[in-house]
C-alpha cells in the first residue's frame, strides 16, 4: 500500500495498519535515535516514543514534506529531548571495546563497512546523523535541514567536515587501506 | 587535501546499512498504541456553563446547611477554633445528605479532571 493510502487508512481509524509504517521505518528511526543517543537501550525507548508521537500527530501530517523527513524530524527531536534528560553516559567506544585495527587484523578496503559504525561514533552525534541521512537514506541537504532544524548552509558545512573526519578516522582504523578506496585527492 | 569520494561513500553506507532495530520494537510500539487508545479522548461531561451551575449548587448546599444549623448548642455563632469543630460535626450529623452531596460533587470533579486530561492528551 502506498504511503498516502496507508496514512489515510490509519487516520480513518485502522490503527492496526500503523504496524506496516513501523515495519518500514523502524530501522531508520532507530538509527536516527542511536546516532544521537549512542546507546541502544535509550535509542529503542526514544524510537518507541517517536512512533507513538507520530501516531498521535498523523492526522496533522499534511504531506508538505516527504513522510520520512517528517518522521525523522520527530525522531530527532525525541532523541535530543531524551539526551537532555538522561544520566551522564559512559564512553560508548569504551563500552564497545573499539580500537584501531592492528597489522594482524588489517582488513581489505572492500570490507570497510564494519568499520563505518565505529568510525561514526567518533564524530559528533549531529555530524554522524547528517552523514547517515545523506548517504544512507539519500536525503537532500534541504531535507536534512528540515529534520534537524539546522540551516542549509550549516548542514553543508557539517557534511563537508564530517566527510573529511570520517575519511581520516576510517583510514587510521584500516591502516591506510581506506585511502585508495574512499579518497579523492582534491 | 583528501576528500571522500561521494559514490564510494554512498556504497559504503549502503553496505553497512542502518542499525537494526531490536525485534521487540514494533510489538512494543503497538502495545503502547493500544494503551493510548484505551485512554481515548472522551467528551467532558460538563461544559463551562454547567460547571458554573455545579459550583453555585455546591455553594447553595453549604449555605443551606449553615442556615439549617445543627441541633447542638454551638450552631448559631461558632467561635473559631474552639467551637467550630463541634458545630461542623453537629451540622453534618443532623443533615447526612450534605456530606453525601459533597462527595458526589467531589467525585464529579475527579471524573471531569480525568476526562479533560485525556482530552488534552
Amino acid at each position: 500500500m502506498e504511503h498516502a493510502d496507508l496514512i489515510r487508512t490509519i487516520v480513518a481509524g485502522n490503527s492496526g495498519a500503523y504496524s506496516q509504517l513501523v515495519d518500514r521505518y523502524q530501522h531508520m528511526v532507530f538509527t536516527v535515535c542511536l546516532r544521537i543517543l549512542r546507546n541502544a537501550e535509550d535509542a529503542e525507548e526514544a524510537a518507541q516514543d517517536c512512533f507513538v508521537k507520530a501516531y498521535r500527530n498523523l492526522a496533522g501530517y499534511g504531506g508538505a514534506s516527504k513522510f520520512s523527513t517528517w518522521l525523522y524530524s520527530i525522531a530527532y527531536r525525541t532523541a535530543v529531548s531524551s539526551l537532555r534528560k538522561r544520566r551522564p553516559a559512559t564512553d560508548p567506544l569504551e563500552e564497545l571495546g573499539w580500537c584501531p585495527a592492528t597489522e594482524d587484523m588489517r582488513p581489505t578496503a572492500d570490507h570497510a563497512a564494519p568499520y563505518l559504525e565505529q568510525a561514526l561514533k567518533q564524530l559528533p552525534p549531529i555530524d554522524s546523523l547528517v552523514l547517515t541521512l545523506h548517504y544512507l537514506d539519500e536525503l537532500k541537504v534541504e531535507e536534512i535541514a528540515t529534520v534537524t532544524g539546522l540551516g542549509v548552509s550549516n548542514v553543508k558545512v557539517k557534511l563537508h567536515r564530517g566527510r573529511k573526519r570520517l575519511a581520516d578516522i576510517l583510514d587510521k582504523a584500516m591502516n591506510g587501506q581506506a585511502r585508495n578506496l574512499l579518497l579523492n585527492d582534491a | 587535501m583528501p576528500e571522500m569520494n561521494d559514490d564510494q561513500l554512498r556504497i559504503l553506507f549502503r553496505e553497512a546499512g542502518p542499525a537494526q532495530a531490536p525485534a521487540g520494537l514494533r510489538p512494543a510500539v503497538m502495545a503502547r498504541l493500544r494503551e493510548v487508545e484505551s485512554l481515548a479522548p472522551t467528551a467532558p461531561l460538563l461544559n463551562g456553563r454547567q460547571w458554573t451551575l455545579a459550583i453555585c449548587v455546591l455553594i447553595g448546599v453549604v449555605a443551606l446547611a449553615s442556615l439549617l444549623g445543627s441541633p447542638n448548642e454551638h450552631w448559631l455563632v461558632p467561635s473559631f477554633p474552639i467551637t467550630i469543630g463541634p458545630w461542623i460535626a453537629g451540622t453534618l450529623a443532623a443533615h447526612p445528605w450534605i456530606p453525601a452531596a459533597s462527595c458526589l460533587v467531589f467525585l464529579w470533579v475527579l471524573w471531569e479532571h480525568r476526562t479533560f486530561r485525556h482530552h488534552a492528551a
